[in-house]
């Protein structure tokens, strides 16, 4: 296989301050991209954003708390598989069940993804670049998810249904939240398009394809083989 | 169409047909063009049957119709650009032809498949469809629409950068695999993907493209946290227990590992002793040699044989019962197969003994027609011993070349080849009747039928495995080593059951015409009479090609 190794041969111009990179990553990613990879390897680039997420699920759990119990209790106990003490039971363990999945979805999530930029880079661009780059961009990406949270909690806590998101599904009315047809809106969530897009610069800035060639492969795998499985399934 | 082409392609088309003409005298090639045609036959004569009707349904049809379709896309942009003959380039490139002249040439070969197609499909569906020469022409004429759009995404595919064919590659197979998806799912009620795919948990797999409050929520995690609460003293006990079993495990892996990373000798030399080893084995199995390797004993020279039957081809006979005579190990196997198969049968005829002395009754005839049974699997036994004994073609394949020099006739040296394991495998299946005989008192009809049916489908198997060996041994003498393909293995072992098949189907149709207690003697007859013809049948085809193994040897 005929790789091109990227090497950091060219020190960036300027370096910014982790803050600096964490606000700058909403209006401006490419250029820290740019930063993270003509770098040296900063592991608070990953390990802070995704601590700020763990922090930014609970909150959301804690605001959205109500719905949320209310629509697991009530599936439970409309299935007759909770007695009424053990709804209670489940009301109290709830969130911190809850606080802990997310955590751990956030941990296992960002080197999850790290992993398939790094395999895309690899196999499909046929390019080596280091894992904890890729880890580094993945967890700066996830500064847009901590933003995506807490407007979601807001905005389920402002309509009071819990399956309120920021997608097209606001224009399916009331329309059952397991509809796949409701699932696909779903689908073009304002802020999965923008870390999707976000990834894709990643992706190109890592790799040094150009943005088309990584975008073909980020949403090809981000958003249309998501939508193939929710036909499908 | 310019008529030059048109010419040129008939021209190219009828040398194509005598070419493959020609090419049936080749054995591989008869019999693979004589599986197709019987396979063909066979449907033909069953065409009324109801599967053929369910082929023709509307959802079969559009799942055929999707395939073709696809599978023409895809063939078609794979090849980025068409395919020619390289004479063809040569000559159509450099004439003045128009682009769309020479296309249309390439497309003729096509035309002509989906005529065929056509009339093949007439043939066999015709009893199943309500307007069969309106279906018929249709699918003509949707193969022909196939051909196009393989033809146009070859073009297209041509033109694009290698980049860009790549990507686009990807896409149209995702595309495809999308439609079958949806098309299994609609039709047939297949899902693909399971269902727990649009579960919110799977949703990890697309971060930071999530909602996390989805997976918090998600309903699996409710019942497996009311499951906790439930259970929770148990699934604790549960898990503890895992948790135990699994560092202990674990602990003994890593100590192991340890263990073994402290060990001091030297891997390299032993290592390549058995790398060595290995590889000379699998070059072995390549050849067709033993896989196991002799060891290097000091064999003692046999006497000359005495008996004037071991002159002359005789010799052959008498050489390969030497070999056998040293090769212990093959016929202890064998013997110890054959009494574990016949051990078989005796429970199974002891059963039945058992079953009687308690009281159940069966008349006669019928425990008559349970010892044909037992005779049948008996005879069967042959099927798996054949194999067992490699005193013919299968050692003497690497001697061809000395053979020829013998002034013996092809004929009975295919005889005398034949003659060693054919004889081990009666031998032995003698010795289950034997065995056999304890339970079962045969009647002297039951003997006779064995005495003459087990030579010949012995005789029969020995003569089809031999072809194959010979057909091997004369490849390795050309020069080509490789090993027998799957295809070839499994047209052997039709073929070792298809070689019953006339003897049979006469038996069955005399047993059909013949009334009366004649009848089974006369369709026994019947069968014996033509598996012996055919057994001749193999063993002139053995002998001739012999023959052409030596015409080939003089040419190289």
């Amino acid at each position: 296989m005929s790789a091109r190794t990227l090497t950091s041969s060219s020190a960036p111009q300027s370096s910014t301050s982790l803050w600096e990179k964490l606000l700058n990553i909403f209006v401006s990613p490419g250029e820290v991209f740019d930063e993270v990879t003509a770098g040296p390897r900063a592991l608070a680039n990953w390990r802070v954003p995704t601590l700020l997420l763990c922090l930014a699920g609970v909150i959301s759990l804690l605001i959205s708390n109500g719905e949320h119990t209310a629509v697991a209790i009530r599936q439970l106990a409309g299935a007759g598989e909770a007695s009424k003490t053990q709804t209670e039971m489940l009301s109290g363990g709830w969130p911190l069940v809850g606080s802990l999945t997310v955590c751990f979805a956030a941990c296992a999530g960002t080197f999850w993804s790290a992993f398939v930029l790094w395999l895309m880079g690899r196999v499909l661009l046929k390019v080596r670049f280091s894992y904890l780059k890729a880890l580094e961009v993945v967890g700066l990406t996830g500064m847009i998810l901590v933003l995506g949270t807490l407007i979601t909690s807001l905005l389920i806590a402002a309509s009071g249904d819990a399956a309120t998101r920021p997608s097209l599904s606001l224009l399916a009315g009331k329309m059952d939240a397991g509809h796949p047809f409701r699932q696909l809106l779903d689908m073009f969530n304002v802020f999965h398009l923008w870390t999707t897009t976000l990834l894709a610069i990643g992706l190109s800035r890592l790799s040094g394809a150009s943005f088309k060639e990584a975008a073909f492969w980020v949403f090809g795998y981000w958003l249309f083989a998501r939508i193939a499985l929710i036909i499908l399934a | 169409m310019n008529q030059a082409l048109t010419y040129l392609w008939l021209v190219l088309l009828k040398r194509r047909t005598l070419h493959f003409i020609r090419e049936l005298r080749r054995p591989t090639t008869l019999i693979g063009f004589a599986a197709l045609a019987l396979c063909f036959g066979f449907w033909f004569h069953h065409r009324h049957n109801e599967v053929f009707a369910y082929l023709v349904r509307r959802d079969v049809l559009i799942g055929g119709a999707l395939l073709m379709l696809g599978g023409s896309l895809l063939k078609g942009f794979w090849h980025r650009g068409l395919v020619f003959e390289p004479p063809d380039v040569e000559f159509l490139f450099t004439s003045p032809f128009t682009q769309r002249q020479i296309v249309l040439y390439r497309l003729l070969p096509g035309y002509l498949f989906a005529v065929v197609q056509g009339l093949v499909f007439f043939a066999l569906f015709e009893p199943h469809l309500k307007h069969p020469l309106l279906t018929s022409l249709c699918l003509v004429l949707f193969q022909i629409a196939c051909f196009h759009l393989a033809t146009g995404a070859a073009i297209f595919a041509g033109t694009i950068s290698e980049q860009s064919h790549h990507r686009i590659r990807w896409m149209v197979l995702g595309v495809c695999f999308l439609i079958t998806a949806l098309y299994l799912r609609a039709a047939w009620g297949l899902k693909l993907v399971p269902s727990f795919a649009s579960s919110p948990f799977m949703q990890e797999l697309y971060y930071p493209a999530l909602t996390l409050s989805d997976i918090a929520s998600a309903p699996s995690l409710n019942q497996w946290t009311l499951s906790l609460v439930n259970n929770s003293s148990y699934q604790f006990q549960v898990l503890g227990q895992g948790v135990i079993y699994l560092g202990f495990i674990g602990a003994v892996a890593a100590l192991s590992l340890w263990l073994l990373f402290r060990l001091k000798a030297n891997i390299f030399e032993t290592s390549l002793a058995t790398t060595t080893r290995a590889a000379e084995k699998r070059l072995r199995l390549r050849e067709g040699r033993r896989v196991v390797e002799v060891a290097e004993t000091r064999q003692d020279s046999a006497s000359l044989p005495r008996v004037p039957f071991f002159r002359g081809v005789g010799a052959i006979i008498w050489k390969n019962l030497v070999v056998a005579s040293r090769c212990k190990r093959e016929l202890l196997i064998a013997a110890g197969f054959t009494l574990i198969y016949t051990g078989f049968l005796i429970a199974l005829r002891w059963l039945l003994h058992h079953q009687m002395s308690q009281g159940g009754q069966l008349p006669a005839r019928e425990v008559r027609e349970f010892d044909k049974i037992l005779v049948g699997l008996l005879c069967f036994l042959v099927f798996i011993l054949q194999r067992a004994f490699p005193f013919d073609f299968r050692r003497d394949g690497h001697h061809l070349v000395g053979f020829r020099t013998l002034p013996i006739s092809p004929l009975a040296l295919a005889l005398a080849e034949l003659t060693v394991p054919t004889a081990f495998c009666l031998a032995f299946q003698a010795l289950g009747v034997v065995v056999l005989m304890i339970l079962s008192g045969f009647d002297w009809l039951m003997m006779l039928l064995m005495l003459l049916a087990f030579p010949a489908v012995a005789l029969a198997l020995n003569g089809v495995w031999n072809l194959h060996y010979l057909l091997a041994a004369t490849k390795r003498a050309g020069g080509r080593t490789e090993s027998p393909s799957p295809v070839a293995m499994i047209l052997v072992v039709a073929l070792s059951f298809l070689v019953f098949y006339p003897a049979g189907w006469t038996a069955v149709q005399v047993g059909r015409q013949t009334y009366g207690p004649t009848s089974e003697p006369l369709a026994i007859g019947a069968f014996l009479l033509i598996q012996y013809a055919v057994d001749f049948l193999l063993i002139l085809m053995l002998a001739k090609l012999f023959q052409r193994a030596e015409v080939s040897r003089d040419s190289l």
